[in-house]
């Protein structure tokens, strides 16, 4: 089975392709307003998707969820949607490694992609983003989650070396902020210039590390989980 | 120093958006080259346009002591896409050691995606802004930071693989019959080498022509930018 993988504007430049090779399944992603074109082009066995291309967050999590599903050859047309769109496409083609095209007049223009999966994690590193993952689904991908939260008990140790491959890797930020508490002294005890601060109370500081997905993360995390 | 690469045509805002949110110190634009005897008026006007807006967007830059550099790229050939990548190529070369951002928003569609490619390829960071007029609300981030995969097929290819793609690329990219890559060191017979080149070409890494009873073999554009990432 041969799918084309498209984004949809007018279709276009899917008659075009349509033209030069033969496919015998669409998969299209269209936005609202061209929800019934893109109808016109579909028939049995060909499905559709309606998004929103100017969020890439959600259109990375369509396609997390549809392109693992489809079973067969796939070719990736990038031509038309806006460029937010092409960018969500381009980085699905070269994490699968697959045939990517862009139609230029009658032309079709290949694009550069090895036909080499990328898979780039260690067992261990693919659990710790699992987790994150899982964490932040609960609440939004862009906000972090403190070491911490995270570890369960896990000492910190164990969980840095991982984290910072997944931070190597790209697919993760390793934040860390200070956070200043306020310890007040026993009343008979004050400190003095010669101990570097004065007054009745001292600030702690504390490092607290937390991570957060990068947008390849929630891409990759949308492709395997 | 932060160096910013951007496609431009016919419009600008998000030159802009971007100049507001980041610290640009060096600008390259790059627009699509007027094809040598274009004749259709509107490929005329629009090139006109984006040649004005870079007259635009230099003056604004000017007051602010900011370097912008203008180049033109073919944007409508059959090898656009590789004349994109060759000219980001050459930038971030000359700019080894700062900062690279790529702002894909701007130009064609195809300049666009090729803009990505080499983001992907070259390492650096790549982001799109959103026009919060038609799409997006206000109150949104309109940066866009995209997801770059971290190519690399240092680990993905086997070393014989690799010796292969290097062997092809010393001879020019290309061989007219497979025996060329025989040597006398890494892979003395054909049997030895054949199965690399098969599986090369699976890869889409190099592309083999049946030409009467041989058979060529030559580097794919994949092959060339996995090259760049094993030299």
């Amino acid at each position: 089975m041969k799918y084309l993988i498209s984004g949809f504007t007018s279709g276009e430049t899917i008659t075009a392709l349509r033209k030069k090779e033969s496919f015998d399944h669409l998969v299209v992603f269209t936005s609202e307003l061209n929800q019934e074109k893109a109808k016109k082009f579909i028939k049995s066995g060909d499905n559709y998707y309606v998004v929103d291309f100017f969020n890439l967050n959600s259109f990375i999590a369509m396609l997390g969820k549809v392109i693992p599903t489809i079973k067969g050859e796939m070719v990736v047309n990038i031509t038309e949607g806006t460029n937010l769109a092409a960018a969500g496409l381009l980085a699905t083609s070269y994490y699968y490694g697959l045939r990517t095209v862009f139609v230029l007049k009658d032309k079709i223009i290949e694009f550069p992609v090895p036909a080499i999966k990328q898979d780039i994690l260690s067992e261990s590193s693919k659990e710790w983003l699992k987790k994150i993952y899982s964490h932040l689904k609960l609440k939004d991908y862009s906000t972090t989650i403190t070491y911490s939260e995270l570890s369960e008990g896990i000492s910190s140790q164990r969980l840095s070396r991982p984290l910072r491959l997944l931070n190597m890797a790209g697919l993760i930020e390793i934040r860390t902020n200070y956070c200043g508490k306020k310890i007040e002294l026993p009343e008979d005890e004050t400190l003095s210039n010669e101990e570097g601060i004065e007054g009745e109370s001292i600030c702690v500081k504390k490092q607290v590390k937390s991570v957060r997905l990068t947008p390849l993360g929630r891409l990759y995390c949308g492709f395997m989980y | 120093m932060e160096v910013h690469i951007m496609p431009i045509g016919m419009r600008i805002e998000h030159v802009y958006s971007a100049i507001q949110h980041f610290k640009i110190q060096k600008l390259y634009l790059i627009i699509g080259k007027l094809p040598k005897g274009e004749k259709e008026t509107k490929f005329i006007a629009n090139y006109h346009k984006a040649k004005a807006n870079t007259q635009e967007i230099n003056d604004y830059m000017a007051k602010m002591n900011t370097t912008v550099i203008v180049k033109e790229v073919s944007a409508f050939e059959e090898n656009s896409l590789q004349l994109f990548l060759e000219e980001v190529k050459n930038i971030v070369d000359q700019e080894k050691g700062n900062l690279i951002r790529i702002n894909i928003t701007g130009g064609t569609n195809l300049m666009g995606a090729a803009a990505l490619t080499a983001s992907y390829f070259y390492k650096t960071e790549a982001y799109y802004v959103l026009d919060t007029s038609k799409g997006g609300s206000e109150n949104i981030e309109n940066i866009v930071f995209l997801p770059v995969p971290r190519i690399d097929y240092t680990d993905a290819l086997p070393a014989a693989k690799k010796k292969v793609l290097l062997m092809l690329s010393e001879k020019g990219g290309k061989v007219e019959k497979k025996t060329d890559l025989v040597d006398k060191v890494t892979f003395k017979t054909i049997q030895a080498i054949n199965p690399h080149i098969v599986a090369l070409a699976k890869m889409n890494l190099v592309k083999i022509q049946q030409d009467g009873k041989t058979q060529s073999v030559e580097l794919t554009e994949a092959g060339r930018l996995v090259l760049t990432s094993l030299k």
